[in-house]
This record gives C-alpha cells, sequence and structure tokens, in this order.
C-alpha cells in the first residue's frame, strides 16, 4: 500500500472514530467506543509483533494483563495518581515484554505458540493467586481515572476522546516507525530473516525492538482500561481472549496500522451488534477470518486501499487533464 | 504413604488422557508435519458428544455409545482435514497457525451453540465409585482410564505393525515421496491419519469427562498435550505417550506437594523449560541447528 | 614473516570441515585469497561449495576448523557481527523480501551503517533524517551500478529471474563489504547475461571488494577469476589459476557425467 494511500485512510478512520460520539448519543454506546479506543491499541500493539515482524507470539494478553494490573495497583495501594502511574506502568509492561521476547531466538512456529499459551497461564495464575499482592480473584477496585487539565475525566465521553487522542498519537508514532529503518528491519525479519542476517541486521534485537514496542503500547492500554472500568480482575486474560485480538489484526489487515484501527473498531463494534447472539458471535469472528484468510490475506483494510487508490488516481488524472487543457 | 500411592494413580491417569491427546499430535505431525493445535478441540468435540449427547441425552448403554462416538469422531477427523488442513497444505506457517486459532476458536463456539453454554456433569461407566484396597482409595474411573489407554497403545502397535493399513500409514508417516511412487494413495493416508487421531481425541475427552465437568474448557488440554509431545518426542510415539504421563503425574504431585494454587503453572513451566532447554524432549534426537 | 602473510590475506580457510551425521560435505578445506582478488570456487554439485560458503558466512557451524576475514578469527561469531564486518553472500536460491519494493531491498541493507539511533530516527532529526536521504541516494546509485535502475517500487516477485538476482547483489553491496561471497549468481543465465555479470563482478572489484563467486559457468569461471579452488567431495583437488585449472586432469574427471562437462571441456579448447 503506497504511504499516502496508507496516511489517508489512517486520518479517515480517525476522523470517523472522532465524530462517534456527536452521532451516537446513548450512554451506552459511548461506554463501548471506549472499548473501540483501548482495543485499536492493544491491535496495534499485537501489530508490532505479529504483523511487522511476522513472530506468532499468541500472548500479549499476558502484557494486557501486567499493564492493567501495574496501573491499578500503583495507584491504589501507592496512591499514585493516574499520570504518575503511566511511566511506570510502560516501564514494567515493557520490561516483561522484553524478556519474554528473548526466548524467541530459540523458539519458534508452533514451539512459540505453545510458549506464548504458557505464559498466560503463568502470568495469569499469579495474578489470580498472589492475593497479598494482586487481591486474587476478588480484583483490584476504586481506581481513579485521570485528571486533565484540571478536571477529572468523569463521563465516557470524554474519556472516549482521551483515548481516542491517545491511540491517534500512538498510531502516528507506528507509522513513522514503520517508514524508518527500523520498521524496515521488522519486516525483514518477517520475510526472510536468513537474508537479514547476511546483511547485518541481528535478528534477535530487532524481535525485542517489537515485543518492547507492544509492551508499551499494551502498557498504555492497560492504564487506560483499567482506569475507565476503574476495576480489574483476573480472569478476563485468557488465551480466547487473546484470540480476539488476533481476529482483529488478521480481518483489519495484519502488517498495517489503518489495519489494526479498522479491525479493532470493526470487530469490537460487531461484538455489541452482536450481543443478541451472546456468546455465538465468536463463531462468525472465526468464519470471518478464514475467509479473509483464504481469499483475502492483506484484510479488509487492503479493499479500502484500492477504493482510495482509485480516487487518488481519478483526481491524479482528472488534474492531469485540466493541465493538459491549458 | 497411601495417599502418595493415590495421588500417582491418579497422576498416571491424567498422565494417560494427556498421552492419548499427545499420541494425535504425534500422528499428524508425523503425516503431514503439522501441529494441530486445534486437537484440544478434538478432545472437547468428544466429551460433548459422549458425556452429552450420547451417555446424557440419548442414554445409550456404555458399549454403544463408545462405538458410536468412535464413528462419529472419524468422520469429524476426515471432514476436518477435508475443510481446513488440506487447503492450508502448503501455506506459510504463520497462515497455518492463524487458521488452527481461528479453526479451534470456530469448534469451540459451534459446541456452545449445540450443546449449550453451561457446564454439563455426565458419569462415567463406573460413576463416581471408588476402589479401596487397604488404606488406598482409588476412582474406578481412573484405574478404567489407564487401562483403556494401555490397552489402545498394544492395539495400536500390533495394528501398525502386523497390518497393510498399519504399514501405509507409516509409509506415509515416513516418507510421503517414496510412498506415493509405490502406489500409496497419501491423501487417502492422510485422511485416515486425521480420522485416527480424531478418534484418539475423542476417546480422550470420553474418559476425561467424567472427572471434569463437560464444557468448552476442556479444550485448553490440547496444549498440555502439545506440551506432553515437547516433553515425550514427537516422532516416537511411545515417547509422546510417556510424556503425557509424565506431565499428568507432575501435575498431580505438583498440586498436592508443591501448591494446588499454581498447578496450572507448574506444569506449564515445565512445558516452558522444555521448550527453551531440551525442545527435542526426552526421547528424541537433537536436530541440526543450521538456520536454513 | 608467516604472521605478516596471514594479515595480508582478505579471506583464508583453514582445515575448514563440516559432518552431517555420517557425510562429510567439507573435509579439511585450506586455502587463502588476497585483498581485490577474484577467486572462484568450482566442483560438482555436493561437492561441498555452497556449504563452504556456509560455513563462511556464520550460516552454519563448523565441525572443525578456522575461517579468517583480514587476519581475524570469524568463525565462531554470530551471522550478522560477521555481516557487519565486512562479509556478505547472496543466495543460491535467492532470498528476497516479498512484500518489500526494489528500492527498500537495497535501502534496509544499509541498517547496520546508519548511525542514527531509535529515537532519531523515528522522530526524524535532523541528523538522521539526513542519513536516510543520503542512504536512498546510495541505495540509488547501486541499482543503477547493477542496472535495475527503472524498477524502484516493483516488488520482489514480480521481477524477472535474472533482475532478482542483480537485486540480491545490490542488497549485498549495500552494507559496504570488503569480501562479497555470490552462490551461484549466473544460474539460469544466457550468455550475453553472463557477459553483464562479468563486467559487473569486475566493477565490483574495481569498488575494493574482493569477490568469491561460487560457479559452475566455466565462462565465467575462467573469464573473471584470479584464482580458482576446485572442490570434490568435499575436498579440495586443486587450485590455481584459470590456466593451470583449464586443462586440469583432475578437474575434467571430477565434472565428467555431469551437466557441465561440456562447458569444462571446451573451456579446455
Amino acid at each position: 500500500m503506497p504511504t499516502r494511500v496508507r496516511n489517508a485512510i489512517l486520518a479517515f478512520l480517525f476522523v470517523i472514530l472522532l465524530a462517534c460520539p456527536l452521532v451516537f448519543r446513548d450512554e451506552y454506546v459511548r461506554f463501548v467506543l471506549n472499548n473501540v479506543a483501548v482495543n485499536i491499541i492493544l491491535v496495534m500493539a499485537l501489530n508490532f509483533i505479529l504483523g511487522f515482524t511476522g513472530q506468532v507470539f499468541l500472548g500479549t494478553v499476558a502484557f494486557f494483563a501486567v499493564g492493567c494490573y501495574s496501573s491499578a495497583l500503583l495507584t491504589t495501594k501507592l496512591g499514585l495518581t493516574f499520570w504518575q502511574a503511566v511511566p511506570p506502568t510502560i516501564l514494567i509492561t515493557a520490561a516483561l515484554a522484553f524478556l519474554l521476547g528473548l526466548p524467541t531466538l530459540k523458539v519458534k512456529g508452533f514451539y512459540l505458540a505453545l510458549m506464548s499459551t504458557g505464559f498466560i497461564v503463568v502470568v495469569g495464575d499469579v495474578l489470580k493467586n498472589w492475593s497479598s499482592l494482586t487481591n486474587g480473584v476478588w480484583g483490584v477496585s476504586g481506581i481513579p481515572r485521570p485528571e486533565l487539565f484540571g478536571r477529572v475525566i468523569e463521563t465516557n465521553v470524554g474519556f472516549y476522546y482521551f483515548s481516542i487522542a491517545l491511540a491517534a498519537i500512538l498510531a502516528v508514532l507506528a507509522i513513522l516507525v514503520e517508514d524508518s529503518r527500523f520498521g524496515r528491519a521488522f519486516k525483514v525479519v518477517r520475510d526472510d530473516e536468513l537474508a537479514g542476517e547476511v546483511v547485518g541486521i541481528d535478528s534477535l534485537r530487532i524481535k525485542l525492538l517489537a515485543f518492547v514496542m507492544c509492551g508499551v503500547y499494551t502498557g498504555i492500554a492497560g492504564s487506560l482500561f483499567s482506569s475507565f472500568q476503574q476495576f480489574v480482575s483476573p480472569e478476563i486474560y485468557t488465551f480466547d481472549y487473546n484470540s480476539l485480538f488476533m481476529c482483529m489484526l488478521v480481518v483489519g489487515g495484519l502488517g498495517s496500522v489503518p489495519g489494526s484501527v479498522l479491525g479493532a473498531s470493526l470487530l469490537t463494534g460487531l461484538t455489541e451488534l452482536l450481543r443478541f447472539m451472546r456468546e455465538k458471535y465468536l463463531t462468525l469472528y472465526a468464519i470471518i477470518i478464514l475467509v479473509i484468510l483464504i481469499y483475502q490475506p492483506g484484510g479488509l483494510v487492503a479493499l479500502l486501499g484500492q477504493a482510495f487508490a482509485g480516487i487518488g488516481g481519478r483526481r491524479l488524472a482528472k488534474a492531469e487533464q485540466a493541465r493538459k487543457a491549458r | 504413604m497411601a495417599i502418595v500411592v493415590q495421588q500417582v494413580v491418579n497422576g498416571l491417569a491424567l498422565g494417560c488422557v494427556y498421552g492419548l491427546i499427545a499420541l494425535g499430535y504425534s500422528f499428524i505431525w508425523n503425516a503431514v508435519e503439522l501441529v494441530n493445535l486445534a486437537q484440544g478441540s478434538f478432545v472437547m468435540v468428544g466429551a460433548f458428544i459422549f458425556g452429552v449427547t450420547l451417555t446424557n441425552m440419548l442414554k445409550f448403554p456404555f458399549i454403544v455409545s463408545f462405538v458410536l462416538l468412535v464413528m462419529i469422531m472419524a468422520l469429524f477427523g476426515i471432514a476436518c482435514e477435508r475443510l481446513f488442513y488440506r487447503p492450508l497444505k502448503n501455506a506459510h506457517i504463520r497462515t497455518v497457525l492463524v487458521s488452527l486459532v481461528a479453526l479451534g476458536m470456530l469448534l469451540g463456539n459451534l459446541s456452545l451453540i449445540i450443546w449449550g453454554p453451561y457446564p454439563q456433569a455426565t458419569q462415567g461407566p463406573f460413576g463416581q465409585r471408588l476402589l479401596t484396597v487397604g488404606s488406598v482409595s482409588v476412582p474406578y474411573q481412573n484405574l478404567f482410564i489407564i487401562v483403556v489407554a494401555v490397552v489402545l497403545l498394544a492395539v495400536q502397535t500390533v495394528l501398525f505393525k502386523r497390518t497393510t493399513l498399519g504399514k501405509v500409514l507409516r509409509a506415509v508417516a515416513q516418507d510421503k515421496a517414496t510412498a506415493s511412487l509405490m502406489g500409496i494413495e497419501s491423501d487417502l493416508a492422510i485422511s485416515l491419519t486425521f480420522a485416527y487421531s480424531s478418534i484418539l481425541g475423542g476417546i480422550a475427552g470420553m474418559l476425561i469427562a467424567p472427572l471434569f465437568v463437560v464444557e468448552t474448557g476442556l479444550a485448553a488440554m490440547g496444549f498440555k498435550g502439545f506440551g506432553a509431545c515437547v516433553v515425550g518426542s514427537f516422532g516416537n510415539i511411545f515417547g509422546a505417550f510417556a510424556g503425557g504421563v509424565l506431565l499428568g503425574v507432575c501435575e498431580i504431585l505438583g498440586a498436592s506437594y508443591v501448591s494446588s494454587l499454581y498447578k496450572e503453572a507448574i506444569v506449564y513451566l515445565i512445558i516452558i523449560g522444555f521448550l527453551l532447554f531440551r525442545p527435542e524432549g526426552l526421547f528424541g534426537k537433537r536436530r541440526e541447528q543450521s538456520g536454513l | 614473516m608467516k604472521g605478516r602473510e596471514a594479515v595480508d590475506k582478505v579471506l583464508e580457510v583453514v582445515d575448514l570441515s563440516k559432518n552431517f551425521g555420517g557425510v562429510k560435505a567439507v573435509d579439511g578445506l585450506s586455502f587463502g585469497m588476497e585483498p581485490g582478488q577474484i577467486c572462484a570456487i568450482i566442483g560438482p554439485n555436493g561437492s561441498g561449495k555452497t556449504t563452504c560458503i556456509n560455513m563462511i558466512t556464520g550460516v552454519l557451524k563448523p565441525t572443525s576448523g578456522t575461517v579468517r576475514f583480514d587476519g581475524r578469527d570469524i568463525t565462531s561469531m554470530p551471522r550478522a557481527e560477521i555481516a557487519r564486518l565486512g562479509v556478505t553472500r547472496t543466495f543460491q536460491n535467492l532470498r528476497l523480501w516479498s512484500t518489500l519494493p526494489v528500492l527498500d531491498h537495497v535501502l534496509a541493507a544499509r541498517y547496520c551503517r546508519t548511525k542514527s539511533g531509535f529515537f532519531p530516527s523515528v522522530f526524524r532529526s535532523k541528523s538522521a533524517a539526513l542519513e536516510e536521504k543520503a542512504n536512498i541516494e546510495l541505495a540509488r546509485e547501486l541499482l543503477g551500478v547493477v542496472g535495475l535502475s527503472g524498477h524502484e517500487n516493483a516488488l520482489a516477485p514480480s521481477l524477472p529471474y535474472g533482475k532478482r538476482r542483480l537485486l540480491e547483489i545490490a542488497r549485498a553491496l549495500a552494507t559496504e563489504p570488503r569480501l562479497l561471497l555470490l552462490d551461484e549468481p549466473a544460474a539460469g543465465m544466457s550468455s550475453s547475461e553472463i557477459d553483464q555479470l562479468i563486467n559487473l563482478i569486475f566493477k565490483i572489484r574495481d569498488r575494493g571488494i574482493s569477490v568469491v563467486v561460487i560457479e559452475h559457468r566455466m565462462k565465467l569461471v575462467m573469464t573473471a577469476s584470479d584464482k580458482i579452488v576446485v572442490l570434490n567431495y568435499g575436498q579440495k583437488i586443486a587450485e590455481g589459476t584459470a590456466d593451470e585449472i583449464r586443462c586440469n586432469e583432475q578437474v575434467i574427471q571430477a565434472y565428467l557425467g555431469t551437466a557441465y562437462s561440456r562447458e569444462v571441456d571446451e573451456a579446455c579448447r
């Protein structure tokens, strides 16, 4: 996807996202929109590891768990404010991501998938059982909301705009990274690691960088999520939850930043629409994912890309005609 | 002392179930060089079909249910192979991994639709009865599991060594190209391999259903079966089974003597340890690291 | 005197061996190469040429023996570090990056020669932006050197086979190597394409890069090499200049019955 098309789609998506609360006035929808914002950041995080760098690591939900809990505990037990807790949360989550990324040198493919589920179980067990630290299965409540410009962000709308703004900043950061030599290096490791090494690209360092980026983004998402819900509990951080994010990324567009945004938005919204089906919506997701993998591996964002490129092409052609006419 | 014996027997029973699941992985791996991440879902489906449909709802006697289970699982395995695994044959490993995870999700949720979201209890052929020898008490179901597993292994070994079908499956597992040159239909053999692995998964589900409740969470056992192959070995059938037994015993003993809260974590830490330091397993051969 | 000799050689392989199970792919191979030379390694299929190159570039670990680059022991070094020191290669079975456009291939290979750190690069600091611009210009220049100038934005799989080989060479050159190893660069090429390749190899040598070429195409080997090393069954059976090797009995014997025996015979006349 040409850079201009990608940037246009990204801008377009965020404009729509920003307009949503104006269109949807229902409080419940506005509540859901906040989940969209958090999921966007989480899928962008996964994209660094799975999308850009091609590592099938299925344990990022463990980072999310640690991010949520770090923020929750730092604010409730140590009395930090939301903002004060963010840097340590990012640090802790990124450090965990770094640690769990180290084995990727030796462990690959299916084995890495197994290892990542192992991490989810271990982290989950620790969160559930280390009651003195985490309050065990009763969770942590009373997490404060952030303060911005002297006022606490109480409303759903307010928090949504706050999160979407953060998501937008992180999206811009993601494309800056993608276009830098590090983004190229990620893709080199994804497409052919060995060829990268013989031209001097150390694949372990690059993979670790991808993990750290994922950790940073997930830490921010964790701070947002725990602060929004004002409550965290350990049982949601499962392999199935992780698979949901994987679905969002694949459906949106694996390896694409606007794809991450699109996939997260669509599937989170769809989940709500399909609430009446209760748990059965996941069947639909699984079918969608398989269809996309077979027929449209670039994800839905590729379709958007063709549409935008088409419009852009026609615009350029019109400009050319106008120029020639003069 | 009695408690230790009980725990070991229980561990062996659980381990035999893991071993059967591991066998399913091993066969598919040897046939198509693919780790069937959805194997756990086969176990879950087997548990649902046997426990809920055949036993609870239709109330068939055990033998009838067993035979029906085997037939249904065989068909199910072949269907999965045709619909999902065949199109993935030459795909990139990333696509395969993502697809298999999706398949697991799909099966889990189809199960929710068919059998409802509530966990269900089911009785094995021996109910909750305990065998008591001296001061040792062990559920009959656990002994049953061990017996079934051992018998199955024995029958399988004989079938594979003696019958033509068995030899065909082994040939295809070892060298597809040569096998096809010798006129062996590898596609058919692969379908049969999936059918058999599916049967194994189903039997594992049947055996485990009375011990736990039947619910979609059962699919998580699949990963322990994968782990069992890592701990034992993928290539060696007995090694894979042994890996499962080992994990089962470690899980039960770990829960009793280390920490029952962290028992899942303990099992996975063992698996992670093997992945890091001995990925070929206890019985496998170290592969040359060529990086190519 | 002996110490000075060792430092003078850009590449030195000493008693290099590789066992795969019971098979000795390479058996006690030793040879050296002066800076600025073009050295060809030839031998029938299975003689160990690619295994040898894999060991030099760190792709495979030798069972025994030493590899020295500019006098420095690189035998057990990690691959990326060997590349950073100045040794790089192309692959017989072409390993390109299917989602990266042509220009990005060469640009990506500038990674190890780019000094800007993470934050300056990502936030486009002045010095980082300048470095990126310089890298792009160098990448374009290299594409021109190998003859791929018009194809900047094409994706690697869309290029014809010969051009994909040239892309691998351009990519390797982007790392500013001092030693470049080419694994069968002329495979599948026509006679005129081989002429162009020979010119390219000379151009590379003129930039101060020592070149090792694994090849079967005798036209390339006899025209371009300063030195030829001949392998058979993992062992060195001959070493010398083109004239010395051209009609060497053992070489002709080794290639007898293979696809290249006619080329070998023709080279002798």
